[in-house]
């Protein structure tokens, strides 16, 4: 009895403890929930909103209004339910960027434009909801005014480091372009992978990043970097590729290219081969020698 | 053998045996008009739920991304199975001398062919798109067990064929001269597979030898066969496929479901065709002490196949044995065990129960418990994947087949028994020149 006690608690005590790690409520900082958009939703930002939503949330979260999400536990919500609709821009930006559980974290995936985009259309579900001072918001607009950036990129080849120079014109002259935010990529199989959080140039409009050098690159160790402005939205697509020779030399071995069991149809394994071939025509050839000899009977007087 | 008889009484035995065994051929009568109709308007309505497949696709079936393979797969693996007895009685039996075979060994033939052929045009039913079989040939990878199968299904039906024609070459010759008014459906079948027989005994030397390598043949070719269909399975790392007897095990368990089939067979020609002195008492005692013996083997299977996972309840593997030993697929299984497998065993033993009529029902049993094995070896393992089913319609936990489904397989059974009926129709199910042997008639008379 006092043991059948012992595992009772034990396991309520358990349960307590698994149901909190799995269904951990969010966490939102104070300073984010008042976050608003640096941009003015509209009808572009909603559209594009719609656009971004059907590609990467629409697949767990449903069409929104017809509670068609995905039976997770806990239920990733339906986007035009009050659990979306109460809560502030900031709260659903913190939400949508880093993500929790089963909510991806989408810093990486989604830039800040997109992700106040994808907020902008689903508060076209939420009848009340009163959009934030536009004033308070501009102030988040990147500081260098300048038009036409362009990235120049330095490398060093010794500590593996890449340094970006952005430049910009601003009243009619080309300068360094401060305060702005760039982020170094690394392409790998289906994509660029950012290295760390993006880096904002400095007064020279200088902004460095240093690469890892155990990266796995090509046949002799190349891999392609990327350094891009994060904020397309504001200053266009700004993109620099090159390649460095900072990885490791990997040579992929690509297992189709082997005679084997898995291998396309050209490279069936030669027992394989040998043994159909072998058995099926000794078998086939057998049949039409007795065919033949049937005929023959006629011929047996 | 039994002596020669006198020259006056062998003409007067071989003649009746030539009118006993060719007079159903020419016999067109009522009950048999009657069962053409039956079997018509099982394929028409075959036709009906084929067209309504071609016109829509697989969605009109049951079937979906779990259960990708249903009804008409099981209903493969039947027919391959049942198909197996020609070689167990021709070649095997045959081979080491077995006497009582004569009057059955057609009969089994016969069986096999039908059965075998159908095989092949499941495979062909089974497709959504049957105007890609060539595919298979084509751009088919031999690493495929699918192409393996297509590959014996094939070669075995063709050798069947064979081992059906050959023996009856020379009861050919023999119906062609005494049946000279039967209708030119007939005659031109028979003078097409007479082959220019004479009856010397050079052409009957040739056909011993002719048959004997093919009897040596189909040996390996009819366990190739059963065994690539159960790699189909076994093959594949799902829970109550992954197994290494399934080979054994299905040849076995098609032994089994063969001489089933083949009792039902001789007791329907023996009641219909009025064969009481050719089919007798006799020989269904023997084929039952086979099925006994095909089904004891297959018992031992059994045991191995499902008392040494359950034994061990690995993860995974315990969810399928449950659901068939007592879960929902219980009723199913207990049922095929029992019919398919048990009651054969314990009731043959009894010699009251060698009889024909009483066999006749228990090999019906038998034959629907070897079809409800081969369902639930199909389908529950696949309605229990690795990954959990989840986020997909309702309808996807589950498989029912229906109605056009239903219909195409029991279309497909009942292409098979036409098969047999129309081969019994245009041949004798009873060998005439080897009966008249082994009655005492010499060579001459047979050949006259
Ligand atoms: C892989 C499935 C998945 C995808 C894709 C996904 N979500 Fe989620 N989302 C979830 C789950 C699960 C939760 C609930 C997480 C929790 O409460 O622990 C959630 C929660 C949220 C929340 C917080 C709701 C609350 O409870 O406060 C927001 C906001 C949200 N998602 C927005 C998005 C947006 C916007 C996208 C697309 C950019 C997206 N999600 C894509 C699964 C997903």
């Amino acid at each position: 009895m006092k043991n059948f006690k012992r595992y009772i608690s034990l396991s309520i005590a358990l349960s307590v403890v698994f149901s909190t790690l799995v269904a951990q409520d969010w966490e939102v900082p104070l300073t984010e929930k008042s976050v608003v958009s640096p941009i003015a939703f509209g009808p572009s930002t909603q559209q594009h909103g719609k656009d971004l939503f059907n590609t990467n949330c629409k697949s767990c979260h449903g069409t929104p209004g017809t509670e068609s999400f995905l039976p997770l536990n806990p239920p990733p919500g339906d986007p035009a339910s009050e659990k979306f609709s109460k809560q502030t821009d900031g709260e659903l930006f913190y939400k949508i960027t880093n993500g929790k559980g089963g909510m991806p974290q989408f810093k990486n995936m989604l830039s800040e434009q997109d992700r106040w985009d994808v907020i902008s259309y689903i508060r076209t579900f939420h009848k009340d909801y009163k959009p934030a001072n536009i004033e308070v918001a501009s102030e988040a607009v990147q500081s260098f005014s300048g038009t036409d950036l362009s990235i120049t990129l330095q490398t060093n080849a010794d500590s593996a480091e890449v340094i970006a120079q952005v430049k910009g014109m601003k009243d009619g002259q080309l300068i360094n372009a401060s305060g702005v935010r760039v982020s170094f990529l690394v392409k790998r199989n289906f994509g660029f992978l950012p290295i760390g959080d993006p880096a904002t140039t400095n007064e020279q409009g200088l902004a460095q990043m240093k690469y890892p050098t155990d990266l796995p690159g090509d046949s002799i160790g190349q891999y392609q970097i990327r350094v891009k402005l994060v904020d397309d939205d504001v200053y266009g697509q700004v993109t620099v590729d090159q390649t460095v020779q900072w990885g490791q030399a990997f040579i992929y071995d690509n297992p189709l290219n082997y005679r084997a069991l898995w291998g396309n149809r050209a490279n069936v394994p030669l027992w394989l081969l040998f043994s159909y071939f072998g058995i099926v025509g000794g078998v086939w050839i057998t049949i039409l020698w007795v065919v033949l000899q049937m005929l023959k009977l006629k011929k047996l007087k | 053998m039994a002596q020669t008889l006198p020259k006056e009484e062998a003409k007067a035995r071989f003649s009746k045996i030539v009118s006993d065994l060719t007079k159903p051929l020419s016999q067109f009568g009522q009950s048999f008009q009657v069962w053409g109709f039956v079997l018509f308007t099982i394929i028409t309505l075959f036709g009906y739920a084929y067209f309504l497949q071609l016109r829509d696709g697989l969605g009109v079936t049951g079937m979906h991304d779990y259960a990708a393979w249903g009804m008409y797969i099981a209903n493969f693996v039947f027919f391959v199975a049942a198909a197996l007895v020609g070689m167990l009685i021709t070649a095997v039996l045959g081979l080491i001398g077995i006497k009582w075979i004569t009057p059955v060994s057609r009969i089994a033939e016969m069986v096999a062919v039908a059965f075998a052929m159908m095989a092949g045009l499941v495979i062909v039913f089974d497709m959504g798109r049957p105007d890609r079989l060539l595919n298979v040939f084509l751009y088919g990878r031999l690493q495929s067990p699918i192409v393996w199968d297509l590959t014996v299904v094939m070669t075995y039906t063709v050798i069947s064929l064979l081992l059906l024609i050959l023996p009856m070459i020379p009861d050919i010759a023999i119906i062609k001269k005494n049946l000279p008014n039967a209708p030119k459906w007939q005659r031109i079948t028979w003078n097409l597979l007479s082959f220019g027989w004479t009856g010397t005994p050079e052409q009957y030397k040739s056909i011993h030898r002719l048959v004997r390598v093919l009897a040596v043949l189909i040996v390996p070719v009819a366990l190739a066969i059963h065994t690539v269909t159960s790699w189909l399975f076994a093959s594949t790392l799902r829970h109550g496929w992954d197994s290494t007897i399934f080979g054994p095990y299905f040849v076995t368990g098609a032994f089994v479901s063969g001489v089933a089939a083949v009792i039902i067979a001789m007791y329907i020609f023996r009641v219909n065709y009025k064969l009481e002195n050719y089919i007798t008492d006799f020989h269904f005692d023997k084929i039952a002490k086979l099925l006994v013996l095909t089904s004891l083997v297959y018992f031992y299977f059994n045991i191995n196949e499902f008392l040494v996972p359950a034994y061990k309840m690995k993860q995974g593997d315990d969810h399928h044995i449950l659901s068939l030993f007592v879960g929902e697929w219980a009723g199913w299984f207990w049922f095929a065990q029992v019919f398919g497998n048990i009651l054969p065993i314990i009731l043959l033993l009894f010699k009251k129960m060698r009889k024909p009529t009483p066999m006749f029902y228990l090999a019906i049993l038998t034959v629907l418990g070897a079809w409800a094995k081969r369902y639930i070896i199909v389908v529950p393992t696949q309605l229990h994947p690795h990954l959990p089913v989840q986020n997909v319609p309702e309808a996807f936990h589950v498989y029912y087949p229906t109605g056009p489904e239903i219909a195409i397989t029991i279309g497909t059974i009942g292409m098979a028994i036409t098969i047999i009926t129309i081969l019994a129709k245009l041949f004798p199910v009873v060998s005439i020149w080897e009966t008249a042997k082994e009655d005492g008639v010499d060579m001459d008379t047979i050949n006259e």
